[in-house]
């Protein structure tokens, strides 16, 4: 029963393989899982930001690489579009255009803000577009109608232009359009059912350029229907039924390219390599590579598989794009699989099994051949694999080694273009022709069990063979063996076993690699066993060494399960790389070096590229172009033109290092948004953003549209003012950074996108700043220090003010207490003295009445005594009145001076009068002596002038000066000699009191014409003493 | 010719100093047209006899023993409205003669006056004149030219007129012989009325309007 099937299977395994001719391709896919909100594509854009637009039936997505922003029709929201099911997006700088079933929207890509645009004066029933385009910064519009330019009026209005197209065919047929674009000198060109036209710049029309009805290859009329329609470099393509003809407009010289079983282009695109994409409604997609002379050849038919994880799911291509400014990338719409780009750098790495159908597609040994026929070894058989007629064919090993079931590691391929095999004990050649083994050696090791790992060509003769009882040397002349299972080491002997692989270094030395350690078999014989010492930094990772290879500065360079050793000196220097950055697993299986000198090795992980120059790595991963990320042992292979094959769980990956695409362009860093609380203004990366105290958490959120890979670009970021180091955000669903408490202070913040190519994007710079809270402010601190002052100002002051007050208080009391003083004095005096006084004058009275008139002397005498008595009274009267408080100003003294004067001369002939006398010389202060003083001076003078002047007329005059305030009387009368009365006791009295009064006092009499007296007081003297008192 | 015989004017003399008393009767009674009825050293005698005495002119001195000068004025002015009462006193304080004349006197003499002087007075009453000493006819006529159309009560403007001369409350109070919280009050009354805030303001409008 086993042997029935086993025999069946070698019977099917010498068949070789028809498969359908599909290429492989690695396509990212952008759909549904990755929030898509449907898989039907209809029109994709890039904007200037670097965000995907993916128009679909259901609405519009917006991408940047790891997230979806959908927009669609909400209803009751004027903030949305107008409805979902969209036909074509086109963009005009920072406008993004939106044609769907109920209408046209705008979105404004720097605020998102979505205008629904009207047409006007739009009759019943409605024109309905199905397509757009904007060229040369007008958008045209294609209805049944035709084509028409859209003219703006504002910014939400549009009215219509129709497009006229020359048609001298006369026919009843309409012109239906199906695409237009650009060409030079803002032309524009359009594929219809009647040829293809153009409209120069300025022209009205369209103008009918190149047509195939009279042509012999396309006799039926449907054949001059145009799909579809791209402009190039002076170059125009476009396509019908099933040709794609591409004429140059220069020379009107045309290239065509039959499409066979291609009918049904949807989209044609000419990309930046000057390669065409078709897209086809149900048959994928083409790749058309101009050669020389413009012919057109099929390069790449992609199409939909069912196995391979990255290739392209769909054969509906709807839409195809490429952003001007970039040129890796081709995106690709889908009717059903949402959309796929296509990378040019992952699709350096190719997928030479991408075509095998087998079930167990995990490959250990590989040799590729002169003839290009890749051998790889896998479990129990060998795949032969023929890339260029994607043949494949198994040889299948459980024949001749049947006990052995296990994978194929050994295989090389020598000078003369033979495959040789060790597999168990054996070695075998490859008969190329019948798909056979020759065996060549049955045993390697006689007589005992033996798996082999790795052959290596010694020279032209001798074929070396790691084997686990030794190394065996095979002579391919003599087709002997010789084995080599111990080596001496400082003389002693060493069991050389379990080895699995081998280097011939520069110096001829054999280095040796097994599972217990690497041997060097050396020329000079001093031979070294370099181990794995866990307590010796300087000893090799680990005993299990999986390849060697030598750097070109003659180090050897090992590759262990464990990291990469660099050995120096047979081991007196060993440097060792062990989950180094950007290694991605330290499982390493080969070494195969570039021309470069840069070490790729496949790992468990990945494959990763080692630089010694600079210790460098960097990793590529399955979802970065090699499509499998675990490698078997074994499985690598150089070719002389430098091509690396590795395999592993999957499949087989090619890269040629020389002719590798680098993505060394990275998308600008997007701002997405800043989260601040209560900050609620625009956001403008050109101004520092200021904060208050208080807003010190800060949410930011990045997009890095770069649509190489999730896991390709890494984002970092420092505060360029305050530490240097570079800090790599952890990505979850999004970029963004989230900052707790910030201290107050300016923050510059800076962040780079990394890819995996080490390429960096343009720095994101913005900066903020965090206010200090008012309370460690210069201007608080300010204010502290003046409300201190302030107060201790007002404090101060009205401490000044009680002060002030109290002692003010205190003198009012005083001056008071000594008016009531005066005032009680002056009351207790006149009572009693006014009284006795009267009494007196009264008793004189009565005496003089009592006294016989006769006796003269009596009353004489008795007329002395009243008159004494009556001058006491006045005298006390004056006094009394002087220290009476409130008379003490010069209009209370004059009206003294007046009633004493009044009184005087009543019944006399004598006329009194007074002039000058105003109510404001009650202002005129005077002290109370002073007051006496002045009233005692004129009494003195009046009484003078009624005795001995002998006047008529007596006249007291005030003038006021500007310092100076003169008293003056006057009389008319008899006058005197002056030196008669100088030592009299009135004129010597009188000029003391003015001595008193500090005032000038001139006495001028005139014989004959009467007596002046001046007296001058100085206001302002008298003001001093006033205040002062 | 025929003899015309006048009756001597009546007078009445209340003053509590004997000798003033005695001196006035002698020095009235040397003028024939002057005879003294009665004179008496308090008041309340005065008036008891008032109607039997009957004068034609009182002399009346302020400061008396029991009822003082000026309340008699009054009585005397309703028993007998035809009598002249004449102040005769040391004071010349405006307030009392200001009382005085407002209760009826006739006229305000100081008691120094001279004998001559007394009987040209008198003489002066009786031609319907009201005799006074210089100082009190000043005091009298500067009092009319104070504008009468004040809002503000006697009181209050004698509270007004010594704020003016710059006495404190406690003053004005002692002064005034009231309480110190009167003379708050008064002055509150003051401002409302004058419509004023402060006391420098009240006696600027005071000034200004001639109340005070």
């Amino acid at each position: 029963m086993t042997k029935t099937r086993l025999k069946y299977l070698f019977l099917f395994a010498f068949v070789f393989l028809k498969i359908k001719a599909q290429d492989h391709g690695f396509f990212n896919q952008i759909w549904l899982e990755q929030g898509l909100s449907q898989s039907s594509i209809v029109s994709i854009i890039q904007d200037k930001q670097g965000f995907m637009w993916f128009a679909t039936q259901d609405g519009l997505n917006r991408y940047d690489g790891r997230n979806i922003d959908h927009f669609n029709f909400k209803p009751f929201d004027k903030q949305s579009i107008s409805g979902d099911d969209i036909y074509s997006i086109c963009l005009d700088s920072n406008m993004l255009f939106v044609l769907n079933d109920k209408g046209l929207d705008k979105i404004n890509l720097s605020g998102l803000k979505i205008s629904n645009l009207k047409r006007k004066s739009e009759s019943e029933p409605r024109l309905v577009f199905s397509k757009s385009w904007i060229l040369n910064n007008t958008l045209f519009l294609l209805s049944r109608e035709g084509l028409s330019k859209a003219k703006f009026m504002d910014s939400n209005e549009f009215d219509l232009e129709n497009c006229v197209f020359e048609d001298s065919s006369k026919k009843e047929t309409r012109t239906i359009i199906t695409s237009i674009c650009s060409g030079d000198k803002e032309s524009i060109f359009a594929a219809t059912n009647k040829g293809i036209f153009k409209q120069n710049k300025g022209e009205k029309q369209f103008r009918k350029i190149f047509d195939l009805v009279s042509d012999k290859l396309f006799k039926k009329p449907t054949d001059n229907f145009y799909s579809s329609i791209a402009f190039n470099n002076g170059k125009l393509y476009f396509t019908n039924a099933n040709t794609l003809i591409c004429l140059n407009l220069s020379t009107l010289k045309e290239n065509r390219l039959t499409l066979k079983d291609f009918t049904g282009v949807s989209c044609i695109l000419i990309d930046k390599q000057d390669k065409i994409w078709i897209g086809n409604n149900g048959k994928g997609l083409l790749v058309v590579s101009q050669k020389a002379c413009d012919s057109l050849c099929i390069e790449k038919h992609y199409s939909k598989t069912n196995t391979g994880r990255f290739a392209i799911q769909s054969n509906e291509i709807t839409s195809l794009y490429q952003n001007p400014r970039s040129s890796d990338v081709v995106w690709i719409g889908t009717r059903d699989a949402g959309a796929f780009n296509f990378s040019y750098s992952k699709n350096s790495f190719s997928i030479p099994s991408s075509f095998v159908n087998t079930a167990d597609a995990n490959f250990f040994g590989i040799v590729k051949d002169k003839d290009g026929i890749i051998w790889a070894g896998y479990n129990a058989g060998i795949l032969k694999i023929n890339e260029a007629k994607k043949a494949q064919q198994i040889i299948d090993l459980s024949d001749f080694s049947p006990n052995n079931n296990r994978p194929v590691l050994a295989m090389c391929a020598d000078e003369e273009n033979n495959v040789w095999i060790a597999y168990g004990n054996n070695l075998y050649l490859i008969d190329k022709t019948k798909n056979t083994l020759i065996t060549k050696v049955s045993a390697l090791v006689p007589g005992k069990p033996n798996q082999s790992s790795k052959i290596v060509e010694l020279n032209k003769t001798e074929l070396l063979i790691c084997t686990t009882r030794g190394i065996v040397v095979y002579n391919k002349q003599s087709n002997s063996v010789k084995l080599i299972n111990s080596i001496n080491v400082n003389g002693q002997k060493t069991v050389l076993e379990n080895t699995e692989s081998f280097l011939v270094d520069s110096k001829n030395n054999w280095w040796v690699g097994s599972s217990t350690g690497l041997y060097c078999i050396r020329q000079d014989d001093k031979n070294v066993i370099l181990k794995h010492n866990n307590n010796d930094s300087n000893s090799i990772l680990s005993n299990r060494i999986m390849d060697i290879e030598e750097t070109n500065k003659g180090e050897i360079i090992v590759a262990t399960t464990k990291g990469l050793s660099l050995i120096k000196n047979y081991g007196a220097q060993i440097k060792n790389i062990y989950a180094a950055k950007g290694l991605s697993n330290n499982f390493i299986y080969g070494l195969l070096e570039d021309k470069k000198g840069r070490f790729w090795m496949s790992t468990n992980f990945g494959i990763s590229v080692f630089d010694p120059a600079n210790f460098e790595f960097k990793s590529y991963t399955a979802s970065d172009g090699i499509c499998i990320n675990e490698f078997n042992q074994g499985g690598f292979y150089k070719t002389k033109s430098g091509e690396l094959i590795f395999g592993g769980l999957g499949g087989l990956v090619s890269v040629n290092p020389e002719y590798q695409i680098v993505n060394k362009s990275v998308a600008d860093i997007i701002l997405r948004s800043i989260k601040v609380e209560g900050y609620k203004d625009s956001i403008s990366l050109n101004k520092t953003l200021i904060l208050s105290y208080g807003q010190n958490d800060i949410y930011l959120e990045f997009s890095i549209p770069d649509y190489s890979g999730e896991k390709n670009m890494n984002l970092f970021y420092r505060f360029k003012n305050k530490d240097t180091a570079w800090i790599k955000v952890n990505p979850s669903q999004l970029f963004s950074l989230s900052f707790i408490n910030l201290a107050p202070g300016n923050y510059n913040f800076e962040a780079v996108a990394v890819n995996n190519e080490g390429a960096r994007s343009k720095p994101l710079v913005f900066s903020f700043k965090i206010n200090d809270p008012f309370w460690s402010t210069w201007w608080f601190y300010l204010i502290l220090v003046l409300i201190t002052v302030f107060l201790s100002w007002v404090i101060y002051r009205r401490r000044l003010k009680r002060k002030i007050s109290y002692i003010q208080q205190i003198e009012q009391i005083r001056k008071d207490e000594n008016e009531k003083v005066r005032k009680a004095a002056a009351l207790d005096l006149h009572d009693e003295f006014g009284n006795g006084l009267t009494r007196i004058s009264m008793l004189i009275e009565m005496t003089k009445i009592q006294v016989l008139k006769e006796n003269n002397e009596a009353h004489k005498l008795l007329e002395l005594v009243s008159q004494n008595s009556n001058r006491l009274y006045h005298g006390t009267k004056d006094f009394i009145w002087s220290i009476n408080p409130g008379k003490d100003n010069l209009y209370e003294i004059v009206i003294r001076i007046k009633d004493y004067a009044d009184e005087l001369f009543y019944g006399t002939q004598v006329t009194f009068e007074v002039e000058g006398l105003k109510e404001e010389f009650k202002h005129l202060k005077q002290l109370p002596t002073n007051g006496r003083n002045i009233t005692m001076i004129f009494k003195e003078s009046l009484s003078n002038a009624a005795k001995h002047a002998k006047a008529t007329k007596v006249k007291f005059t005030i003038k006021q000066g500007s310092e100076n305030i003169f008293l003056i009387l006057e009389d008319d009368g008899i006058g005197f000699e002056m030196k008669d009365y100088k030592n009299s006791f009135g004129i010597e009295n009188i000029h003391q009191r003015a001595n008193r009064l500090a005032a000038e006092i001139e006495i001028a009499p005139t014989i004959g014409k009467g007596t002046k007296i001046v007296l001058v007081i100085n206001l302002k003297k008298n003001e001093n003493d006033s205040n002062s008192a | 010719m025929k003899m015309t015989v006048i009756a001597p004017k009546k007078i009445t003399i209340v003053e509590d100093d004997s000798i003033i008393r005695n001196a006035f009767v002698t020095l009235i009674q040397q003028n024939k047209n002057y005879v003294v009825v009665n004179a008496y050293g308090d008041a309340e005698s005065a008036i008891k006899n008032l109607k039997a005495d009957e004068p034609d002119i009182c002399l009346m001195d302020i400061e008396l023993p029991g009822m003082n000068g000026i309340v008699a004025i009054s009585k005397i002015k309703a028993i007998l409205p035809k009598t002249h009462v004449v102040v005769v006193t040391v004071y010349e304080n405006d307030e009392l003669v200001f009382k005085a004349l407002c209760e009826g006197a006739a006229g305000y003499l100081t008691k120094n006056i001279p004998p001559a002087k007394l009987i040209d007075s008198l003489v002066e009453l009786e031609n319907g004149g009201a005799p006074m000493s210089t100082s009190i006819a000043r005091m009298v006529v500067s009092s009319f030219h104070r504008n009468r159309q004040t809002p503000l009560s006697n009181r209050e403007l004698e509270v007004l007129e010594l704020l003016s001369s710059g006495k404190s409350y406690s003053t004005i109070a002692d002064q005034l012989f009231v309480d110190k919280e009167t003379v708050k009050s008064h002055i509150k009354n003051i401002y409302l009325k004058l419509e004023v805030h402060s006391k420098a303001e009240a006696i600027e409008k005071a000034k200004k309007s001639k109340y005070i």
